[in-house]
């Protein structure tokens, strides 16, 4: 909508963008020699939070990067089993156990920014 | 209802107050409403026109703005439920009717005052004192003077329900007395054999006696205290108890007469006791009775009321059982007297220092010739010149209140001072021996009493409180801390603190006068929803009645097993 005076049209805005395609479900396959080799990046959350499995730290200059996975990311399963509403020990399990890992992904600040607060009411839901 | 509310005065500056001559004494007195409710047993007709004309002159004095309201009633009795009749009306019968509405409740009097030809609204001539709204009336006074003249009819008024039941008590009290004492005194001619008293005679005889005096002392324990409100409809329990007494007695006694006296040859004295022991079973019955009818039942509370109070605004909730309107209104006005702040009427504005200056009004402003130059500037100063006097004409009860507490409190600081001062003073004159001449405690009140008398002035006067407090009360006040050693802010407590209303020594008078108004009929008893208000000279106390709700309380169990934590720490993984 037009507005007269200084203000600019949110189309014309330099940071506008109605491109949502960042925020689509990805797939991301990692693979490595052993299963003591870090994959490259920290989690986060868990069903015991009420929340699901978040990136919260991409270590630089790794594989992870290099394929796209970033913090905010959340994980929605990985090698088919659902991550969504699993327990955070058994996720790391999961994670660190395989040797070939493919992921499924999205970008979801919101849900990532949910973690870090502070009051954690038992009846909220879970964001998924 | 009118109201009228006087132009608001300004004091002077700080020293003695003058009257500002150009100022009207404000509001509309109805002095009806006065005269009923100065309903004083020492108060006469002349010293109540004494008491208007003094009035009116602290009014001058003090500058005190009043909003006056015409109500309906002129007395406790005459208030009914007639909740459609138009209250107008009603004072101008009253006035209109030159006291012929006297003490009758309820009665509507036609009077032909106006004349009846086509122009009476013209030239009309109804009998009133007011001949303008500013002037007190004062024929008011001597119509309803005649009402209450005296205290002689009041206090028969005040003790005449209780003398009646006292009276009707004390004849069933001594009724089986007489009917025992009866047969023995030869009054009647009976056989002496049939005077005879075996042991089961001499037993009852005992247990009557026993019985009496526990039916004496406990009516002596409950009963026997000065009423505490004269109420203006009857008091219903207390009537229906009176009432069962009487009927008690008095069927007694007739059977007695019929029974006893008639058939003189058969009867025995055994018989006698029994029946005498009878009646004072019954009364002691009676007795339980009315114990649970007038002490116990409005113990248990089950509605909640609000007392409000008018000129200031102050309200207290109390929880109030099952009582008729009147013994509400009277319980009420105990719990007043002992938990409301004594109502200065002279603080009603907040007392400023300076004159109220004209630049505060609103000004409009006009720009004459139109021109936009120097747009900037124009609009700037229009801008906080108005953003000023709309910030101090919506701040200035927030600045002037703030400024009178910092004045308040400043005096307070210095009164405290003087008052530590000055008895230390009068400490080490006790100490000193031989040097100067014990006084007793009111000549050392006398002679510290200078030394904070300026300070004690001008904090009485900060806080309007002078027309309370003259300077002998101070000093007995002063002189009983002393002689019972109290510290000096014991001492100036009585001056700090104006908690309790009966902390006014003005209050303590034998008999208070109030006026009821209710919609509904006083005897009936309260009910959610219920309203009434009390009314005294400016205080106005309305009282609303609600429910106490219903407590439903359920069981909650909480199973001890899950009664477990976990410890829920956020924490990051690197995998």
């Amino acid at each position: 909508m037009k507005r007269s005076g200084g203000i600019v049209n949110r189309s014309n805005h330099p940071a506008y963008s109605n491109n949502l395609d960042q925020f689509a479900m990805r797939t991301v396959t990692l693979v490595r020699e052993k299963a003591s080799d870090p994959l490259g990046f920290n989690i986060r959350g868990g069903m015991e939070h009420f929340c699901g499995i978040y990136l919260s730290k991409v270590t630089p200059n790794m594989e992870a990067e290099r394929l796209g996975l970033k913090e905010s990311d959340q994980i929605l399963s990985v090698n088919g089993i659902d991550f969504e509403d699993i327990e955070h020990n058994k996720a790391v399990k999961i994670l660190k156990s395989n040797t070939q890992i493919q992921m499924k992904v999205r970008f979801f600040p919101y849900g990532y920014k949910k973690t870090y607060d502070k009051v954690q009411n038992a009846n909220v839901g879970t964001p998924a | 209802m009118s109201f009228s509310v006087g132009p608001g005065p300004s004091y002077a500056t700080a020293g003695a107050w003058t009257p500002d001559q150009d100022s009207v004494v404000s509001g509309f007195t109805d002095a009806s409403l006065y005269a009923s409710l100065q309903r004083h047993p020492q108060y006469s007709q002349q010293s109540q026109y004494q008491y208007h004309q003094q009035q009116q002159q602290q009014q001058q004095q003090y500058q005190h703005q009043q909003a006056r309201q015409k109500a309906s009633f002129v007395s406790l009795r005459n208030v009914n439920a007639r909740p459609l009749h138009k209250r107008g009306r009603r004072v101008s019968e009253m006035t209109a009717g030159a006291g012929g509405d006297g003490g009758m409740g309820g009665e509507v009097i036609e009077v032909q005052i106006l004349p009846q030809d086509d122009n009476w609204g013209d030239n009309t001539t109804a009998i009133t004192g007011n001949t303008s709204v500013r002037s007190e009336s004062f024929q008011d006074v001597t119509i309803i003077g005649r009402d209450q003249e005296t205290g002689v009819t009041f206090t028969c008024q005040r003790y005449a329900g209780s003398a009646l039941c006292a009276l009707v008590a004390l004849f069933a009290f001594l009724s089986p007395i007489a009917m025992v004492l009866i047969p023995r005194l030869n009054v009647i001619q009976l056989k002496s054999e049939h005077l005879k008293c075996d042991s089961e005679c001499d037993g009852l005889l005992i247990s009557f006696s026993f019985k009496l005096l526990i039916l004496l002392l406990g009516s002596w324990a409950l009963f026997f205290r000065q009423p505490k409100a004269t109420m203006p409809r009857i008091f219903i329990f207390r009537a229906l108890v009176t009432m069962l007494i009487f009927v008690f007695t008095f069927s007694y006694w007739l059977f007695y007469v019929v029974r006893i006296l008639e058939n003189r040859d058969e009867v025995r004295y055994r018989s006698i006791v029994y029946f005498a022991v009878s009646l004072v079973d019954a009364l002691l019955f009676i007795q339980y009775l009315a114990v649970i009818l007038l002490e116990l039942r409005h113990l248990t509370p089950q509605y909640m009321v609000k007392v409000l109070r008018s000129p200031d605004g102050e309200s207290r909730w109390y929880n109030i059982g099952q009582l008729s309107v009147q013994r509400a209104a009277a319980w009420v006005l105990e719990k007043y007297y002992q938990d409301f702040t004594i109502y200065n009427p002279y603080l009603d504005r907040v007392p400023s220092k300076k004159k109220p200056h004209p630049s505060n009004s609103s000004f409009k402003y006009y720009d004459v010739d139109g021109n936009e130059e120097n747009p900037e500037s124009h609009t700037r100063a229009m801008l906080t010149a108005s953003a000023r006097r709309r910030d101090s004409a919506h701040n200035e009860r927030f600045y002037e209140e703030h400024e009178y507490e910092r004045r308040v409190r400043k005096r307070k600081a210095r009164l405290i001072t003087a008052a530590e001062e000055a008895f230390t003073h009068i400490k080490r004159m006790h100490d000193d021996q031989g040097q100067s001449t014990p006084m007793n405690p009111h000549e050392a009140a006398q002679s510290i009493f200078p030394s904070l008398a300026r300070a004690l002035q001008k904090y009485l006067r900060i806080t309007r409180q002078q027309p309370r407090h003259t300077m002998d009360s101070i000093l007995s006040h002063l002189a009983i801390c002393l002689a019972h050693d109290m510290s000096p802010r014991a001492f100036l407590e009585k001056y700090l603190v104006s908690s309790p209303v009966m902390q006014n020594d003005k209050e303590h008078r034998g008999v208070q006068s109030w006026g009821l108004v209710c919609d509904q009929l006083l005897s009936r008893p309260i009910n959610g929803g219920t309203i009434f208000q009390l009314r005294q000279a400016d205080v106005c106390l309305l009282c609303s009645i609600s429910h106490i709700p219903h407590f439903s309380i359920a069981e909650e169990i909480i199973h001890p097993k899950s009664n477990k934590f976990v410890l829920r720490l956020n924490s990051e993984t690197s995998v």
